[in-house]
């Protein structure tokens, strides 16, 4: 089910910007694209307040660099790209800190309850972190898998054998849930 | 068939994400500038994610031909560097040349830059240090012998050590997953300080500072410190009875200059008698880098009082436990600082360079062009200081009879 890039061609959450837009002002381009960003972080990353920090970081870096990336054919991929890497810059960091950790981390609480909340939240957490990250840029922000393995950094093939393990994984929490 | 855009929009809906507003962001990249002011300013410069590798060299200190007039020329870097944005991250002497650091961010990790220069005028690139493409090299040393960088990479915090600066041999330092910020030579002994961890949440995080130690830069241990832990170090010193580190126990959050002692190098105490501030100084103090002369300590830093105004201080000890305070002349701002044979003192910071004849008042030599300078160090016949915003290097001959 992939989507030639509808989330670049317009879509009920305000965005505007056509494949190659170029927009001349930064605040322009964080008002269009923050509500979708920190959306597809939220869910990729399982954390409320470590999305938000990294969408902010990236947005920062973003406008750090705006006299190019402004001119760029894809800022918005750009925005991703750096986006995934902060998030997997965190999750190594967090993997190499997590092995020596005592308590349970406070992610896992706050993950526990939105999944109480929602069945969509417990279906996607099922899932690795890569196969997150593979089937939210491709079925959620519509990139092909192509366009999806540029964005990050792994091959196309890669992002479609993610996505088909996303589909079966949860395929098989939906088949087994009584709800 | 799952409609994947739907049950992303719902898990979305379900997360309600808080929106993010412009102002906050913009209130976030001012926050980030002011802290990189702070940073350049000398009174921030013990933070976590930019130690600035301190040079500290004992010197000799005469009392004849004091280095109160040099002339300062930039250095030509055109074609060495490939970004404009790169900064030098420290410098040394070694093996008749100069030795600079430079480090890149780039998109998915970083990129180091080693020049050599023998005039400190005609540079030249030696090949990078061999590692993955996340290692980060903070400092750069010598102990005569070796070239000796810290940092980290992949794999947690490192040393690397060469003695052609051309081959370099990775090492370890046991229980350091994080970043290996600084690193010295002292009376003969190696030293170096960082992070054992990361950052777990963004309010929570496993690591602690520590000091690691080695005599032959091969085999390290990590040093003990009794009384309390080690804090953010900054600086390590001789001392008639063996060695102090000075540095903020408290990370920044308080910040104040404290001071740990140790005979060997191994066993370290928390030192009762420590560098007194100004009952002004409300908002803290800190230290930017230590000075050994061979008859006295002199530890250069700031305070700011309640209005965040930062004052420039200087703190002496002549056997490194009993210290005394006295306000600086001449608001340097000061980086680095090197004691200067034949007399008197060179500093770098954010406004140029500085020459004092007792550490305590400062004139400006230069102001460098407004290239905050962070990095000095000291050859044969030169002086080389490096900038660390934007990369930049100046240099100037050590007046005859004030060189070794």
């Amino acid at each position: 089910m992939e989507r030639q890039l509808p989330a670049l061609q317009g879509d009920e959450n305000g965005r505007d910007l056509p494949p190659g837009a170029v927009v001349d002002s930064f605040e322009d381009f964080f008002i269009a694209e923050m509500a979708r960003f920190l959306g597809a972080m939220t869910v990729i990353v399982q954390n409320r307040s470590e999305a938000e920090e990294i969408v902010q970081d990236a947005f920062l870096k973003v406008w750090e660099r705006w006299g190019s990336v402004r001119g760029m054919e894809e800022p918005v991929g750009y925005l991703y790209r750096v986006g995934m890497n902060l998030y997997r810059s965190r999750l190594r960091r967090a993997g190499v800190a997590l092995r020596h950790a005592v308590h349970p981390s406070r992610t896992r609480d706050e993950l526990a309850g939105v999944e109480a909340r929602d069945e969509a939240v417990r279906l996607l957490a099922v899932l690795t972190p890569r196969e997150r990250e593979a089937i939210v840029v491709t079925g959620y922000l519509g990139y092909s898998s192509d366009e999806a393995g540029r964005l990050l950094g792994i091959k196309g093939d890669t992002v479609r054998v993610l996505v088909g393990r996303a589909r079966s994984a949860i395929r098989d929490v939906q088949g087994g849930d009584p709800e | 068939v799952i409609d994947e855009r739907e049950l992303i929009e719902r898990a979305v809906r379900a997360w309600t994400p808080a929106e993010v507003s412009f102002e906050a962001l913009r209130t976030r990249r001012e926050r980030k500038h002011r802290r990189a002011r702070i940073r350049s300013a000398a009174l921030a410069i013990v933070i976590a994610t930019a130690s600035v590798g301190l040079l500290v060299r004992a010197m000799r200190t005469g009392d004849d031909q004091p280095a109160s007039h040099l002339t300062w020329t930039q250095v030509d870097l055109n074609g060495l560097l490939p970004r404009h944005h790169e900064r030098f991250w420290s410098a040394t002497s070694w093996d008749g040349e100069y030795v600079v650091l430079a480090q890149q961010n780039v998109n998915d990790g970083s990129a180091m830059h080693l020049l050599a220069s023998r005039d400190a005028v005609h540079w030249r690139e030696l090949p990078p240090i061999e590692t993955d493409h996340r290692a980060f090299a903070f400092s750069v040393t010598s102990d005569g012998d070796r070239l000796i960088a810290c940092g980290f990479d992949a794999k947690g915090g490192a040393i690397w050590l060469s003695r052609d600066a051309t081959s370099w041999q990775r090492i370890g330092l046991a229980g350091a997953d994080g970043k290996v910020f600084g690193v010295s030579v002292t009376q003969g002994r190696l030293f170096a300080w960082g992070q054992t961890g990361y950052l777990v949440a963004p309010d929570r995080t496993n690591s602690e500072m520590a000091l690691w130690t080695s005599v032959d830069g091969q085999t390290w241990m990590r040093a003990v410190s009794t009384g309390r832990p080690f804090g953010e170090i900054t600086t390590l010193l001789p001392t008639p009875e063996g060695y102090v580190a000075v540095g903020d126990p408290n990370g920044g959050a308080h910040p104040a200059p404290r001071t740990w002692t140790s005979s060997d190098g191994v066993h370290w105490a928390w030192d009762p008698g420590q560098p007194p501030l100004p009952e002004e100084a409300v908002l803290g103090g800190q230290v930017a880098v230590g000075v050994a002369t061979g008859r006295e300590l002199l530890v250069f830093g700031g305070w700011a009082d309640a209005n965040h105004v930062t004052h420039a201080a200087i703190w002496r000890s002549a056997d490194g436990t009993h210290w005394t305070y006295s306000p600086v002349e001449g608001s340097p701002s000061l980086i680095d600082v090197q004691a200067v044979e034949g007399g008197g003192f060179v500093g770098v910071g954010a406004t140029g360079v500085w020459y004092s004849a007792d550490g305590v008042a400062w004139t400006q030599q230069t102001d460098a062009n407004g290239c905050v300078l962070g990095y000095l160090t000291q050859g044969s016949n030169s002086l080389v200081a490096v900038g660390i915003q934007p990369a930049c290097a100046w240099t100037t001959m050590i007046p005859e009879g004030a060189t070794r």
